[in-house]
């Protein structure tokens, strides 16, 4: 209804910014026009860029979204797409070596040493110890050597020193995702170290680097209760399908893996035409198309293949205790249809109703009324989109409160949907949700580059990210009650609890 | 060249390199640089980069309602959205140390409990259903609440909005619930190891009971009543207390004229601020805190820090990006990229808005490093003291700061809120003017300079949070000693005792302890005899934050109609004349009537006095709890509930008398658990009483008593009872 009030104010500002700030560019168009707003620059060798300008303040963001994660790992090889997302940030050839030709011969060296020693280690008990040392010398030795070619995080530095904000990345089941936002002089420097960091990676301080790693995994999953929790969850929950691995990867896999492992994951992987790039932000078509031809046209090809194997339909219910120090937890994860299918709507709806906000149903059951926990929601997401994940439940169970009494007290709200299904107020309320979310979520350059990203890569079509709404409008009651009674069986489900320690309730 | 195959002395050495240095540095100084190397993709593009053009600053306006709320508004069309925030000059440092958590409640509530017109409930549906948000919270110094919704909802959700801020109702049951969810969080606090190392760092840099670094406890929530609510947001809700920001998709004109609307019959109110608690200097100390089911060490180290206003305020910021922050860093290069110590390791020199903020370095290493970890850590924080920073460093120190200086205009409501935070805080506007000149006016000597002032590893606290038996070394070889190991066991509640369920038995054995005590102080017949008092007792309170100070007291009573009490202070005297019907007090401020709910509490005070409760076994229920050991004595132990519910657990010792009372009273700041303990018992008159007492509040010794002199059925002057004249 104030779309044309506000079209009026907007219009007068576009005429006051032409008026007094001829520097600056033209304020965004409406959001309802975004779509139109969007270009696409597709190069030669497959690479999408995708472009929408924003000329308030000459700063832009960008996302490189990579089709490739821990679904894409070869078994024993666990975590190598997140380490080669670290390796992405340790330079090029061009940035990040004193010497490169030097460098480059002795990783090699390097690479040689390992894989002799990798395949010493492989014998278990019948390794020679002597034969281990002995390779542990000569690949220490080289590792000085390299270590003093180095200039040590010179691509983080220079992104740092440009004025680069907000640098970072991350690695999941089925995606590496690269992003940080630069003042819009930074263009051509940017797109030359995009390119480069996908085109002539080094690899370099590969082995230093798995230290790290695992202090990372320490961190997020073995030093933490709900950390350990959740790995044990997600690994019951699949018995087939890769999503049942952790994208950080085993610890064993991490300690053995291999730099040529990691150079022939990426030559496989990092292809033109399985990464969509999106920039938002105070950046014109024309500068990007120059520059896009330039830099990331030269990005070669690659050749992933999709996973085989679909996870089998589950036959009986799944359970993981973990008897801790720590307080209650609980995860319950049910199997449901990949991102685009037709009744992920649906199921949108049935997640939002039974377990987001605080008028949903389990909240205001468990967590308001009965005061059974401090909180517990249910979502959709994990591990992925790109193959059939889980509609997950979260409890967090009250002091002395019991985890059966939390987790029977869901299966009757999932149960009271399958029976009765819900109400055409609570479905409205859901669809303008929905709307406001929608347009809130345009707001910032960075998370537009990434949802612009995902929907291309995920739904298969950037524009579908503008058309959610559309099948989101065109779910009924009837719909979201279907659903919920495919999917709450209990052979359906895997749960996953904490439970305290006997003798040590502080 | 080697020396051994042209065997010439060191010294021709050393020539001949200065030598070939000075032809390298001529040769430089004749041939243009690039000439040197192939110039790299890299140099071509940096040295091409266009200067960074000039925008249009979103323009923010500043207004002020007659009532004193102060507006900062910023359009921004972009999206038909509208936010709007509040900062409320309010803060958990307002809040009583035994009633800790009660900011926070208010905070909570505010939201969920709701209004007279909305109640929570009601308000989590509607906005829900319109994509609308209405929060509100608490922080330290400061209190919020914020909206966001589509402009097509604005006036709706206005309404909602200021009648939160305006009318919370705080009902009982949603306090329940905030409490209920503040005690799960109390149980939870230990489960994850980093939020152990954050909040135990901070109580080692402000103390455990500082405003700034303490928490909630079973104890102190129980302590806290809906009125308590209700009264620290009526006297810290103030529309002259309040600055309020809006960006969005509006008409400034406009929306000055609706929040002028919704919020100009707001009176205006006083607020008296305390003043800010002191801080000291944190003390050099190892620390260290067990934690089971770790492989890895949480490491906090550091001390106080700054406030905006430091002299050293822009040095520091530059040696932030050297020290702490980012790839570029010292730590991250040296700790976590060269030696593996780490995936996380940061340092940081917070700037404070309203008082000194820490200086934190953190760093989570697996427990096989951890010494090895916090001595690399300290060496360089030694070193930034040591030796000035490279130019190189600096140069790229203060390029990220300049370069991503844009980036402080990235939104408009972002703006008006820092300008709106800058008036709030009382910083001054300009900060952001000037900012450019003075990043690039820093040099590697004011650095210097600021690190040997404000860093100092010989003086902060070092915290372990992890598993010291896989350590790589004892704490102790970090030089300052044995560490003091944190005892972080949740306190259980102490109000939580829960009392058996009574049997006839242990009813009728209760009975029969408490007539043996009435036997062992005398008899019935000598306690219902005493009717004139006269007692002179020194009293002595430990926790005053002055050292212990030492009052006499004079208590004169007339039967149980009449007390009298004079108190000698350091501060002057005292008289308190206490009747049925009337107390005054007289003080050098001059004389006070109590009559009502405060009379009740003055007489309510006289119950927790042994002598009483003796007089009146009647009037308990009394319960035998079985026997206890207190402080090395073997105590039978009874349960005495009042009429009105009080409960008094008696511990009687030796030949039945009174060893101890525990029960709950009126603390200096809010309800506390006091025990007090007899002693050195007498005969006065036929009846037993103790010349000494010690009185603990929640576990601390808070008081003793000396009592000089009693005197029993004595007759006092005339109208020592009566109203005092003026």
């Amino acid at each position: 209804m104030s779309f044309r009030g506000s079209t009026t104010r907007r219009f007068a500002a576009v005429v006051l910014t032409l008026l007094f700030v001829s520097a600056a560019g033209l304020a965004m168009a409406g959001y309802e026009d975004l779509e139109n707003e969007v270009k696409e620059i597709v190069l030669d060798n497959g690479l999408k860029i995708l472009l929408l300008e924003r000329h308030d303040v000459p700063v832009f963001s960008f996302w490189t979204y990579v089709g490739v994660g821990g679904v894409d790992e070869d078994s024993g090889r666990t975590g190598i797409a997140h380490m080669f997302e670290h390796m992405a940030f340790k330079g090029t050839h061009e940035l990040g070596s004193k010497d490169i030709k030097k460098e480059l011969k002795a990783l090699d060296r390097m690479d040689d040493v390992f894989d002799e020693l990798q395949a010493e280690m492989l014998k278990g008990d019948l390794a020679d110890p002597d034969r281990v040392a002995e390779l542990q010398a000569e690949f220490d030795a080289i590792q000085d050597e390299t270590d003093k070619l180095v200039d040590t995080n010179a691509f983080g530095k220079l992104v740092e020193e440009q004025g680069g904000v907000g640098m970072n990345a991350m690695t999941s089941w089925d995606a590496t995702q690269y992003f940080y936002s630069f003042p819009s002089n930074k263009l051509e420097l940017w797109c030359l170290m995009e390119s480069d960091r996908f085109i002539n990676p080094v690899l370099r301080e590969f082995y230093k680097e798995k230290s790290i790693i695992l202090e990372e995994r320490n961190m997020r999953t073995e030093s933490q209760p709900q950390g350990r929790l959740f790995e044990e969850w997600i690994t019951t929950a699949y018995k087939g399908h890769p999503y049942g691995r952790p994208p950080i990867g085993h610890r064993s896999d991490i300690e053995l893996w291999s730099r040529r492992d990691a150079l022939e994951f990426w030559e496989k992987q990092y292809g033109a035409e399985n990464m969509v790039i999106a920039v938002v932000g105070d950046v014109y078509e024309k500068d990007m198309r120059r520059f896009a031809e330039k830099y990331f046209s030269k990005i070669p090809t690659g050749s992933q293949v999709p996973v085989r194997t679909e996870e089998p339909k589950q036959l009986g219910e799944r359970r993981v205790t973990l008897v801790e120090d720590s307080q209650p937890f609980m995860f319950i994860g049910y199997h449901i249809p990949a991102a685009r299918h037709a009744d992920r709507p649906a199921i949108g709806a049935l997640a939002d109703i039974l377990g987001q906000g605080r008028s949903s149903r389990i909240y205001t059951r468990l967590v308001k009324d009965e005061q059974l926990a401090v909180y517990s929601g249910c979502f959709e997401g994990l591990p992925g989109d790109r193959y059939p994940g889980l509609l997950t439940f979260i409890a967090v169970p009250n002091k002395d409160i019991a985890v059966a009494d939390v987790e029977a007290a869901i299966y009757d709200e999932a149960a009271k949907i399958v029976e009765q299904g819900i109400t055409d107020e609570e479905l409205q309320g859901y669809k303008t949700r929905a709307r406001a979310g929608f347009i809130q979520g345009l707001e910032g350059n960075g998370g537009m580059a990434g949802q612009l990203c995902w929907a291309e890569m995920i739904l298969g079509d950037w524009r579908a990210l503008f058309h959610q709404l559309e099948a989101i409008d065109a779910v009924t009651a009837d719909d979201v009650k279907r659903v919920a009674g495919e999917i709450f069986h209990q052979n359906n489900r895997t749960v996953a609890v904490i439970e305290t320690a006997d003798g040590d309730d502080s | 060249m080697t020396t051994h195959t042209i065997s010439i002395s060191r010294d021709a050495v050393l020539r001949l390199l200065g030598m070939t240095l000075a032809l390298l540095l001529l040769m430089g100084a004749m041939l243009p640089g690039e000439a040197l190397a192939k110039k790299s993709r890299y140099d071509k593009v940096l040295k091409n980069l266009p200067e960074l053009r000039d925008f249009q600053v979103p323009e923010v306006t500043r207004e002020e309602l007659p009532n004193g709320m102060v507006l900062y508004l910023v359009e921004d069309h972009d999206l038909p959205v509208i936010r709007i925030g509040a900062m409320i000059r309010a803060g958990s440092i307002h809040e009583p140390g035994a009633k800790t958590g009660l900011a926070d409640l208010v905070g909570t509530v505010m939201r969920s409990g709701g209004t007279e017109t909305y109640p929570g409930d009601d308000l989590d549906r509607i906005l829900e259903d319109m994509g609308a948000s209405v929060e509100t919270g608490m922080r330290e110094v400061s209190a919020s609440a914020s909206m966001r919704c589509l402009t097509e909802n604005f006036d709706e959700v206005l309404p909602i909005f200021a009648d939160v801020l305006r009318n919370p109702t705080f009902p009982q049951e949603k306090i329940d619930l905030a409490l209920t969810q503040m005690k799960t969080g109390i149980s939870r606090r230990n489960d994850d190891a980093s939020s152990i190392a954050g909040r135990e760092i901070s109580k080692l840099y402000y103390g455990a009971d500082s405003p700034y670094a303490r928490h909630p406890e079973y104890d102190t929530l129980s302590n806290i009543e809906q009125s308590d609510l209700s009264a620290f947001h009526e006297y810290f809700y103030h529309p002259n207390n309040i600055i309020l920001v809006a960006g969005g998709d509006f008409d400034t004109a406009e929306m000055a004229a609706k929040l002028g609307a919704i919020f100009g019959d707001w009176a205006k109110g006083d607020t008296y601020f305390p003043p800010a608690p002191v801080l000291s200097e944190t003390p050099m100390s190892v620390n260290y805190i067990r934690k089971d089911d770790v492989n890895q060490s949480n490491v906090r180290m550091g001390h106080l820090g700054i406030r905006w206003d430091d002299e050293y305020l822009f040095p520091l910021q530059v040696l932030n990006q050297i020290l702490g922050g980012g790839f570029s860093s010292r730590l991250f290069s040296i700790v976590r990229s060269q030696n593996e110590l780490a995936y996380g390791v940061w340092a940081w020199m917070i700037v404070g808005n309203h008082h000194r903020m820490p200086f934190t370095v953190g760093v989570d290493t697996k427990s096989e490093s951890t010494v090895e970890a916090i001595r690399l850590i300290v060496g360089e924080l030694e070193r930034v003291r040591e030796e000035p920073v490279t130019d190189e460093e600096l140069r790229r120190a203060k390029d990220g700061l300049k370069n991503s200086f844009v980036f402080k205009f990235s939104s408009p409501y972002s703006i008006a809120r820092r300008k709106a935070s800058y008036e709030f805080h009382g910083r001054p506007q300009d900060y952001l003017d000037t900012y450019l000149a003075k990043v690039d006016a820093v040099t590697a000597e004011d650095i210097l300079a600021a690190a040997r002032a404000r860093i100092h590893p010989d003086q902060m606290a070092i915290l372990v949070v992890g598993k010291s038996e896989d350590f790589d070394a004892p704490l102790s070889e970090l030089g300052h000693g044995e560490p003091n190991e944190i005892d972080i066991t949740i306190p259980e509640p102490a109000f939580a005792f829960e009392l058996p369920e009574a049997t006839a038995e242990t009813l009728a054995e209760g009975r029969s302890l408490m007539d043996g005590a009435v036997k062992a102080f005398g008899g019935a017949k000598s306690l219902s005899a005493v009717n004139t008092r006269d007692h002179e007792t020194d009293f002595t309170m430990l926790e005053t934050g002055m050292g212990p100070l030492t009052f006499s007291i004079r208590s004169r009573y007339q039967g149980e109609e009449s007390i009298r009490v004079d108190t000698n202070t350091p501060f002057g005297s005292m008289t308190q004349i206490i009747t049925r019907e009337k107390a005054w007090v007289v003080s050098p401020r001059g004389k006070q009537e109590v009559t009502g709910d405060e009379l009740e509490e003055m007489w309510g005070g006289e119950e927790n006095d042994p002598l009483h409760i003796l007089r009146h076994l009647d009037d308990y229920r009394i319960q035998s709890l079985g026997s206890e050991s207190l402080e090395g004595v073997e105590c039978d132990v009874v349960y005495l509930t009042s009429a009105s519910d009080d409960g008094y657990k008696v511990f009687l010792g030796d030949g039945g008398l009174i060893h101890a009372m525990e029960f709950k009273d009126q603390g200096q700041s809010g309800p506390v658990m006091n025990l007090t303990v007899f002693e050195d018992y007498e005969a006065a008159g036929g009846v037993q009483f103790a010349r000494t007492a010690k009185i603990h509040h929640d576990g601390t010794l808070f008081a003793t008593m000396a009592v000089g002199s009693v005197k029993l059925n004595v007759s006092h002057e005339k109208g020592i009872f009566a109203e005092p004249k003026d």
